[in-house]
Formats: C-alpha cells, structure tokens, sequence
C-alpha cells in the first residue's frame, strides 16, 4: 500500500471528497443523506492507496488526531491482567495491558474452567491453576457480556507469568503445572506459562 | 430603557450586528481527556470531556452506542449576587439536559458502544449567553478529546430590542424582556441542532433574528477551527514534526 | 483510573527516601506557582492559583450587613469552598461534597481563628461601619477546577491573592442616627480601601511518606502517604492553625518536627507569594 502523505490539517466536518470517489478511513464518516465524506477528527489529512488486488479501488482518506486513544482489548489480542478471584468454575482478571500498550482504564475479564488448559477441559481444578494476584497472560477470545471480556489460556505460552507464593516471595516455575518458592522450597501448583522461545 | 441609542450603539458601545469579544483556550486542566476555556465577552465557562471510559452505572450501559452525559453548574461567585446552590437546582438541570442533546446528536456515539462520555461544564463568570458559551467551550473540549464527532457545534444567541435585532446579548440586554433566541447549529453540514426562544416575535422579524444568530454561529465556527488548527500546529512543532 | 502497581509505589517511596521526588523535585521543593489577580470583575477580589496541574479560583464578595451581638465591633468572615466536576469526575452531583466541607472547615480554622474572634488570620475589626450596627461581610468563595494534589495550600495562596486584590468600597455614614436605628450609608463606587493582607498566614501542607515529609504532594503521592499536617504559618513565624488527616498515628516529637519543618518552608512560600502577588497586580494595573 503505497502512502501520500497530504500535509493538510482538518477539523471535525470538513468535506473530504464524495463517497464514489473515496473510501472513508479512521477520523472519517460518510453521511447518508448526501453521500459525503467528512472528517470526524482534528488532524492531518492522509490519503492512502488501497491495495492492487481488492475489488474497491477507491483511495482511502485518514485523518489522525494527535491524542492517543487508551489501548481496548479487541478478540485475538494477546492481554496481561491480574487475577482477582477465583471460584470453582471461573476465575476473574483485571486487564492491565493489551499488547506492549498499558490500558488508561481497567477492563474486567473472566477465564472459565473449559479455557484454562487445552486438555481434558472438565477436570481442571481453578484452585490449581491460579491463585488472586497471580499475573497472567491470556487470549481475548471475545467481548463477552455485559461485565467482561471472555479470556483463554489454553495455549502454552498463555498462563501464570509471575506469581507469589504464600511466603511472599517470587516463585520460580518448574513446569507448566507446578511454581517452586526459593524461599522456603514449597511447591506450588498453577497453570505455566512456557516464556521464552 | 433604551438599549440602542439613536446613532445604532448599544450600552456597551457595539453595534446591533457585533459579537462581543471571543476567546478561546484548549487544554487548561490536564487531568481530563479534554479541556477547554471559553470566553465570549465577560462570560467566561470551562468546560471538561472525560471519556470514552467504562460505563460507571451497568445500569445505563447501552450495548451499541455511547453514554453521554453532561453536567453544568454556576461557580458562586459567578453572577452578581452570590448563589446559595451552584447545582442541582432546576435551571441548571434544564441546561445539562439541552446541552447533552446538542452534543449528543454530533458525536459519533455507534464509534464507542458500552462507554461512557462525560461533559462537565463550569460557569465562571455569568453575563448573558452562558447557554451558547457552555455549547462552544463543550465542542471544543471533544475536539481536544479526540471524540469523533460530525461537525463542530456552535451556538449565538440573538434577539429584538427597539426594534432592531441584535446579536449576542449579554445580561443587561436579556433581562430587558425581549426575546431572546438561542440557535446551536452544525456549521459545515449546515443544519440546526438547538433552537430556543422565550417571549414573542411575529415570524418574518424571528427570520431576521434567526439569520443573525446563524451568522453569529458561523463566526464562532471560523475562530474554532483556527483554533483548532493553530493549536494542532503547535502540538506537532514540539513533538517535531 | 488504573491506580499504582506495586512497582510504581515502590518507586515513590524509594524515591522519597532518598530525596528525589517523581518529578525531579527534592522534598521540601513547591512545584512552580502562576498567579493571575482579579480574574473575576464582578466581585471585589479575586485570584486564580496554579501549582502544576492543581489549578483554583479564590473570589472575595463583600456585602454590608449587621454584626453579631457578641462581637459588635467586627465584621464577619464566611468561607466556602467548592470542588468542581472538571477536577475530577467524582466530584459531579454532590460526590464533591465531603471534599468540599473537610477544605472548608479546614480553611476556616486555618485563617480565622476560635470563636470568639481571638487570634483570625483576618484582622475583623477593620470591617466594622457602624459599631455595632453595620459591618461589612465578606464572602470568600474557593473554586477547584483542576486537582493534582495539595489543595489546602493552593487554596490558601489563592484566598491570600484574593483579599490584597481585594477593594472594600468607602462607605459614608450619615451622621443623624440614633438608638437602634439603622444609619443611612453610601457606599460609594469610585473610592476603593485596600485590604490589609499582611497578617494573612499561608497554608503549608507536609505530607509524611514512608518515614519522610514532602510539600506540595502530587495525587499519586498523596495516595500514599500516611497521614498530613497542615500548618498555617504567618509572616512572623506564629502558627494560626494546624490540621491533621489520614489515619496513621504519630510521634508527639514528629508533629513538632513537622511544625518546625512548616516554619522553615513557610518563609521562602511567603516571599514567592508576595512578589507573585505583587507582579500580579503590577500586570493588571497595566492592562
């Protein structure tokens, strides 16, 4: 996708061009009644070639403001959170980062018992695959209900990423079901994740 | 009383067609998304966006679009006599509600589905057209924001003194009894968004006064977008573009 | 609002301890501080206070009015202060309240002393007309409209801005009035009597993090902090009031530290406010 990059600045209404001949992007709208694009945002016009091979051949016009928008997690995004509860079905996670981006504002997520691990999916034990406080790496799988997003980690590098044991040190992981403490050589049981390569 | 002397001045020396003196600044509170000082003559309003954020009240959540809400009050020391309650009473509910409307219908809310956006609107300074300063210093905040929005929303306020219209009235002006008419529109695309009026005018002079307000909105619009412009100049100069 | 991971708390207690804030700032260092005066012309003083990101306007209203009977030779001194949903989403609708009342009760104790009208940072009995019929009532009104932390001594410097900005008109008395008549008064709108803002104390707020105070905290210090003394010092170094918030228990011989440590802060706050103010007014006289 080849860039022009426009130098123009716009504010929010400014006419972009008509729908037949331009595709409305990010910071763009089209308004039904008339068929024209106007820009939704304050900041710089750039219009961008589609691809050679999609059907639409029409450039695609982009205004991008200068806020940044806080980091929403979005299905297929990879997430770190920290886990608050855990009952015997569900455990629930506060979700901190999406992605190498901190969130501005905490979603609430939930892991259920058949997204923990990917096998034998109805005898996982919650109480043996984390603990509240742990910091976990899951999988957004959907947007959920109305209270939160909907959580997997049933993937190996998806799990306990830190966590602490009842002696309040940093548990070391040992495999991907167990965490031993170094400070009083306890044995802890959680659902890993593999880090590294 | 006379509010428009024989030569066509006014009691605070304009003319019936002159705005009073704008001014305008965007990001005087840094804690909010969005911010924005407006000032029109001796009314002066600050105005705050926080969102879109995570709907406090699951209640109110609406699964496909925004929540807007907006609440306006009056600092005490505002007006010239010293308010006992800066909120709650019913004007200043009546104007959270005209003012969520106006800005609710130019926000893109189907964009942000099951969040929330919060307007808060302070008057400082009280002297005549608070409606229309509360409405301009709101547009501007959401555009500081970054919050979609169709258009910029605009507002004057208008009215008919010794048969003459005048623009934008300030306090001595409005209490006068004339009417007085408050018009928000959508400058670019052109429509009418707020149209508020109290007493009476036969409909070919409300015409004129309707079309004074317009022209009215329309120069706030121009000083807005300059802002606008200017301000976004000036945020890529320092991060070196 | 994510709040404070246990790393970023960390952090600023480390950081406290050893004398480097977040900012960069040492502990008993005040971030800078703009003052604008006579930002509100409808009312007789007025002040507008920025310390970083905490921004508020103080505005002084006088009104006539009669004295108490228990103290026919001063006037009468009200403040309010009010916390606007700009600063902070919880303040809308009356969420603001109990913020508003703890700044309220706590500037009054700070600037006007007991009861009886002993020992006020405001010298009341200037504000007498008629003894014992007429005074004057002033009305100090304190507006948040940004909050970053340390309010008390924002609104302190700010309501301290206001009163020298602040002209009580010259009133004449008619001279025939007997008993308990009321005197007739003009108040007049040309002659203006400048306040006398000399013994007005200044707020110092120390915040005590881990085992260390700091001035002027930001929100995410005051978060952690345990516990606050604030003391209102004036110019000749007299303590006019002291407050204590937050839960923690301490050291007799640690508030008295803290009161010494308020003393010596005071001094370099006062004259950082007096040349402010007076810049202030210099800028407004021009304009």
């Amino acid at each position: 996708m080849r860039e022009q990059k426009g130098p123009s600045l716009v504010t929010p209404g400014e006419v972009l061009g008509r729908a037949s001949d331009v595709k409305a992007g990010r910071g763009a709208y089209v308004a039904p009644h008339n068929s024209t694009v106007y820009s939704s945002l304050t900041g710089f016009l750039r219009t961008i070639s589609p691809p050679a091979d999609s059907p639409d051949q029409r450039p695609i016009v982009e205004v991008t403001g200068h806020k940044a928008q806080g980091a929403v997690p979005v299905p297929g995004s990879v997430v770190i959170g920290q886990v608050t509860k855990v009952m015997a079905r569900m455990a629930s996670a506060d979700i901190m980062c999406v992605g190498p981006k901190s969130v501005r504002e905490k979603f609430t997520g939930i892991i259920w018992q058949q997204d923990v691990r990917a096998t034998e999916i109805e005898k996982v034990d919650m109480h043996l695959s984390f603990h509240p406080g742990d910091i976990v790496r899951a999988l957004v799988l959907s947007l959920g209900d109305a209270r939160a997003y909907y959580l997997s980690t049933a993937k190996n590098e998806l799990g306990v990423v830190s966590a602490e044991s009842t002696a309040g040190a940093t548990m070391v992981p040992i495999s991907w079901t167990e965490m031993h403490c170094p400070v009083t050589g306890q044995i802890e049981q959680r659902k890993v994740a593999k880090v590294g390569s | 009383m006379e509010y428009v002397s024989p030569e066509g001045l006014r009691l605070d020396g304009r003319r019936p067609m002159e705005m009073r003196q704008i001014r305008a600044e965007i990001g005087t509170i840094m804690k909010a998304d969005g911010s924005a000082v407006f000032e029109m003559g001796n009314t002066k309003v600050v105005a705050a966006v926080y969102g879109p954020r995570e709907v406090q009240n699951r209640g109110q959540q609406i699964s496909d679009k925004a929540l807007v809400r907006c609440e306006y009050s009056m600092a005490n020391f505002s007006t010239g006599d010293r308010m006992r309650k800066p909120k709650g009473d019913r004007r200043s509910t009546e104007i959270s509600l005209v003012i969520r409307q106006t800005m609710e219908e130019s926000i893109l809310t189907h964009l942000m589905p099951r969040s929330q956006i919060d307007i808060y609107v302070q008057v400082l300074q009280a002297d005549g057209g608070t409606r229309s300063a509360c409405i301009n210093a709101a547009t501007l905040a959401l555009a500081d924001a970054g919050i979609p929005m169709r258009d910029l929303v605009t507002s004057c306020s208008a009215g008919y003194l010794n048969s003459t219209p005048l623009l934008d009235l300030n306090y001595v002006e409005d209490s006068a009894g004339g009417p007085d008419v408050t018009l928000g529109i959508l400058p670019k695309l052109d429509k009418v968004t707020l149209l508020q009026m109290d007493s009476k005018l036969p409909i070919d002079i409300f015409e004129n006064v309707m079309q004074l307000a317009t022209e009215g909105c329309k120069a706030v619009a121009n000083y807005i977008r300059e802002l606008l412009l200017e301000n976004t100049k000036e945020l890529e100069y320092r991060r070196g573009v | 609002m994510v709040g404070l991971s246990v790393g970023e708390k960390h952090f600023i207690q480390g950081g406290v301890a050893q004398d480097l804030r977040c900012d960069g700032r040492k502990r008993l260092t005040y971030r800078p501080i703009y003052l604008e005066t006579g930002v509100i012309p409808q009312a007789n003083g007025s002040a507008r206070v920025r310390m970083g990101a905490t921004e508020v306007i103080a505005s002084v209203k006088a009104e006539l009015g009669r004295p108490t009977p228990l103290q026919p030779d001063k006037g009468k001194v009200s403040i309010y202060v009010d916390c606007s949903p700009t600063a902070e989403p919880a303040f809308e609708g009356r969420g603001g309240d109990e913020l508003s009342t703890e700044l309220s009760t706590a500037l009054q104790c700070c600037l006007l002393g007991g009861k009886s009208g002993a020992g006020a940072g405001i010298d009341l009995s200037s504000l007498i007309v008629v003894e014992g019929k007429i005074c004057w009532d002033l009305y100090i009104d304190g507006l948040v409209v940004s909050s970053d932390g340390n309010l008390l001594d924002a609104l302190g410097a700010a309501i301290k801005a206001a009163l020298s900005n602040t002209g009580i008109p010259k009133v004449n008395v008619a001279a025939s009035a007997s008993g308990d008549e009321q005197p007739e008064v003009d108040v007049s709108d040309e002659e203006f009597l400048q306040f006398d803002t000399s013994g007005i104390p200044v707020i110092v707020t120390l915040t005590k993090i881990g085992r260390h105070y700091v001035v002027d905290a930001t929100s995410e210090e005051e978060s952690q902090m345990s516990s606050a003394v604030s003391i209102s010092v004036n110019r000749k170094g007299h303590i006019c009031g002291l407050t204590k918030r937050g839960g923690a228990g301490l050291d007799p011989s640690i508030i008295l530290d803290m009161v010494s440590v308020a003393k010596h802060v005071s001094e370099q706050l006062l004259e950082k406010l007096d040349s402010e103010i007076a810049a202030a007014e210099a800028d407004e006289g021009e304009s």
